[in-house]
């Protein structure tokens, strides 16, 4: 192996020189989550995986705990649910709050970096996407019949903001969530996800144990919202928060 | 042959009497069936001296496959491999062995015994996986015949319709029945139906003919039993008497009818089939042994940045980030796990990476302490049950040795996959007794060890035989077959034939001839 690694070191380059703009190290613990969350934590559709870079350490700590409680991630029907479940399990108290700490210190980091990476946006390829065509996106992915976010129906998004009045109370007009309501921050999370969970709410499949509180009140909600449609419509309202 | 009658319309009238085998015999000797072609080497180009670095994600057998070819035409490769060894999902498990589940790490409980292994991955080669087979005879990887069927084997049904109560039969005896039953129908109904004027007397005879030695009817066309499923009595010593034929409700009530009986059927399932002697990750050692890049293990990436006249790949290992500066990079990452790296791919791109889907995947092995199935005359082959283990796979290798590893389950789709997925690996090996029970007496009691493979929940590869629906590939194969840049994408996922060894090397000798063509150094440019 000697050999192969001398060879290797004339091509590998140190990244602090070369490529200021790309992620920046995740910490040892934090790698596991990579897996399925993405390089970033940012999240991955087809893992089914949510963004947890932007998620407030409570809320962290609480789903981990309610995976490991049986309150999420039991029900067969759950299968993203299911495949969490199991690695929360294998995580102990210490785990966890090593966990919660490394992301906190990477939501730091990140914000830090979204502002630098603004000034030096020039410099990055001309192939990034915007953020508007990742709405765009994900807009599509929802398979609804809109078309695209700027061909949005003006009654859907009214439609959406008359929704979200009853989640504002709780999760806040700004969509950042609150950690005495227990209710975290919905804006960063991609659509797809923000609908299927709405949906596992109302198919009982999350926030179903009596004991979890915050979840019963969610499942609540979630039956009170009456169609497919007006699911997409306050997810897409979310995004424009 | 009468001019009238196409050879298509043919084989479907030998389909609807015969099934399937019976196409098959009629078309290979209609030549119409693909030739096999001759194993070839791929001649690359000699690299160019001054644009010649290559990264190369992941080495599963497609990424070792690239870096092997390139190497020996010249260029600078470096292999990253996220997980803690090569090889990819052709991974053959043995005494403390890791076993890197996402939730459930553990080391392989076999006995320190090298007979005791157990392919995870590819277990099965046919003779017209010609790449494969290339690799294997160049690198002179010792193969021998793995038996994928056996008569004696069984068909096992949890619940027959009319009794309510599991069989099981063996499945010579099983064929013989349904080909009896089937060449009834086809015998009966010749009478009646007036086949078109362009078949002659004799051709019609010919046929009869055929209907008749198939099911093994009477003269009269009846099928009474058939000692092609052995006999009640000693054959030696008696006139052979066949057992009773399965009645037509217990053979239309089981789920081997119109499914499993076919599976050898399947071109890539067709008797004989090979395996590497010693376990299937004999081709990734030897791979491994003439390979002298570097292979970067437990090297995840992080991001892809396209430049116009290369790639930079981010990784990390361990808590050190490094990039490559490469020139070309030929990127095996599961295409689901690649929509979670950072990169700066074009949109549409990505969009056709998106529709690649985790495919899932289920195995147990387990080591048995008696070769109890050679007891009852199985030396290899499949048994197939309904219960959730699906097929029970009986050794071929080290026939009559005191203790062997059979597979205890095999199961794919994400339905009976999670079955699995969502249990502890002690409650899997569990079902995996519960399920063998119902077949073997006693068998839970030979089992000494057992290790199961999720391969949606293998760390660093979440899928096994990956899925796209077929207006995505209508829409989208073409594009990630075809480079973006100087980035080539490669895998038994850029195959129509995902799951397969075979697949992955076609993907990657694609991608190297296009690479060839596209960037080779011309003798006169």
């Amino acid at each position: 192996m000697n050999g192969r690694r001398i060879l290797a070191n004339c091509l590998i380059v140190v990244v602090s020189t070369l490529l200021s703009f790309s992620v920046a190290a995740l910490d040892r613990d934090l790698l596991v989550c990579s897996v399925c969350h993405g390089a970033d934590l940012q999240g991955n559709k087809n893992t089914e995986a949510p963004n947890i870079a932007v998620l407030p350490s409570w809320y962290i700590r609480q789903q981990l705990h309610s995976y490991q409680r049986e309150w999420r991630g039991a029900k067969v029907k759950d299968k993203s649910g299911q495949e969490m479940r199991t690695i929360a399990l294998s995580l102990t108290d210490e785990h966890i709050q090593n966990i919660v700490e490394k992301i906190a210190h990477l939501n730091d980091a990140m914000n830090k970096k979204t502002l630098y990476e603004k000034t030096i946006h020039k410099e990055i390829s001309h192939k990034e996407t915007s953020h508007k065509e990742a709405i765009d996106e994900e807009v599509k992915s929802l398979a609804t019949n809109i078309k695209s976010f700027n061909e949005m129906p003006t009654d859907l998004l009214s439609q959406g903001k008359k929704l979200y009045q009853q989640c504002s109370a709780c999760h806040g007009s700004d969509g950042l969530g609150r950690e005495v309501v227990k209710a975290p921050p919905l804006v960063h999370q991609p659509m797809w996800y923000l609908k299927k969970q709405l949906n596992n709410y109302q198919a009982g499949i999350r926030g179903y144990h009596e004991q979890d509180s915050s979840g019963q009140q969610m499942t609540s909600i979630a039956q009170g919202i009456r169609s497919q449609d007006d699911i997409d419509a306050v997810v897409t309202f979310i995004k424009t928060l | 042959m009468n001019q009238s009658i196409s050879r298509r319309s043919l084989l479907t009238v030998l389909g609807a009497v015969g099934g399937a085998s019976a196409v098959y015999e009629a078309a290979g000797a209609l030549g119409m069936v693909t030739p096999v072609l001759p194993p070839q080497s791929l001649m690359l180009q000699p690299a160019n001296p001054n644009k010649n670095t290559v990264a190369i994600l992941g080495a599963g057998i497609s990424g070792l496959m690239v870096a092997y070819e390139l190497e020996r035409a010249g260029y600078q490769c470096v292999i990253l491999e996220a997980s803690h060894r090569a090889g990819g999902r052709n991974l053959t498990l043995r005494h403390n062995d890791l076993v890197d589940e996402l939730g459930h790490r553990r080391r392989c409980q076999f006995s320190p015994d090298s007979k005791m292994y157990f392919n995870a991955g590819p277990a099965r080669i046919p003779g017209h996986h010609q790449r494969v087979l290339h690799y294997c005879k160049a690198f002179q990887i010792p193969l021998q015949i793995r038996a994928n069927s056996s008569r004696l084997a069984y068909v096992h049904d949890e619940v027959s319709s009319n009794s309510k109560k599991s069989r099981k039969v063996r499945i010579g005896e099983y064929i013989a029945d349904a080909r009896g039953l089937l060449s009834e129908l086809a015998w009966k109904s010749a009478d009646r139906v007036s086949l078109d004027e362009p078949f002659t007397e004799e051709e019609l005879e010919s046929l009869s003919g055929f209907i008749r030695m198939y099911g093994d009817l009477t003269e009269k066309g009846n099928y009474q039993g058939s000692d092609r499923a052995g006999s009640t009595k000693d054959r030696m010593l008696f006139h052979s008497a066949p057992k009773a034929p399965l009645s037509t409700q217990d053979l239309l009530s089981s789920h081997f009818w119109h499914y499993q009986l076919h599976a050898t059927e399947i071109y890539d399932w067709g008797a004989p089939l090979m395996e590497i002697v010693g376990g299937m990750d004999g081709l990734v050692k030897a791979f491994m042994k003439r390979i002298h890049s570097p292979i970067i293990l437990n090297a995840m990436v992080q991001d892809i940045r396209l430049r116009e006249n290369g790639t930079d790949i981010v990784y990390q290992d361990q808590n050190k980030q490094s990039t490559l500066k490469v020139d070309y990079c030929f990127n095996s990452i599961p295409a689901h796990l690649i929509t979670g790296l950072r990169n700066n791919f074009p949109r549409d791109y990505r969009q056709a990476l998106g529709t690649l889907k985790r495919g899932h995947l289920f195995k147990i092995g387990l080591e048995m302490k008696e070769r109890f199935w050679e007891r009852e005359g199985i030396y290899g082959g499949i048994t197939y049950t309904s219960s959730d283990v699906g097929q029970l796979w009986y050794p071929s290798h080290d026939i009559h040795s005191q203790k062997g590893v059979m597979l205890g389950a095999y199961v794919w789709g994400e339905e009976k996959c999670a079955k699995f997925e969502r249990l502890s690996p002690q409650a899997r090996l569990q079902r995996a007794k519960e399920c063998g029970n119902a077949i073997h007496d006693n068998y839970a009691q030979y089992i000494e060890a057992g290790e199961s493979v999720p391969w949606a929940r293998m760390n660093h590869m979440m899928g096994c035989g990956s899925q796209m629906s077929p207006e995505d590939r209508k829409r989208y194969f073409d594009r990630i077959q075809q480079p973006e840049g100087h980035h080539f994408l490669i895998g038994d996922q850029v195959s129509y034939h995902s799951g397969w060894q075979e697949g992955a090397m076609a993907s990657a000798e694609h991608a190297l001839l296009s690479f060839d063509r596209q960037f080779g150094r011309r003798e006169h440019s």
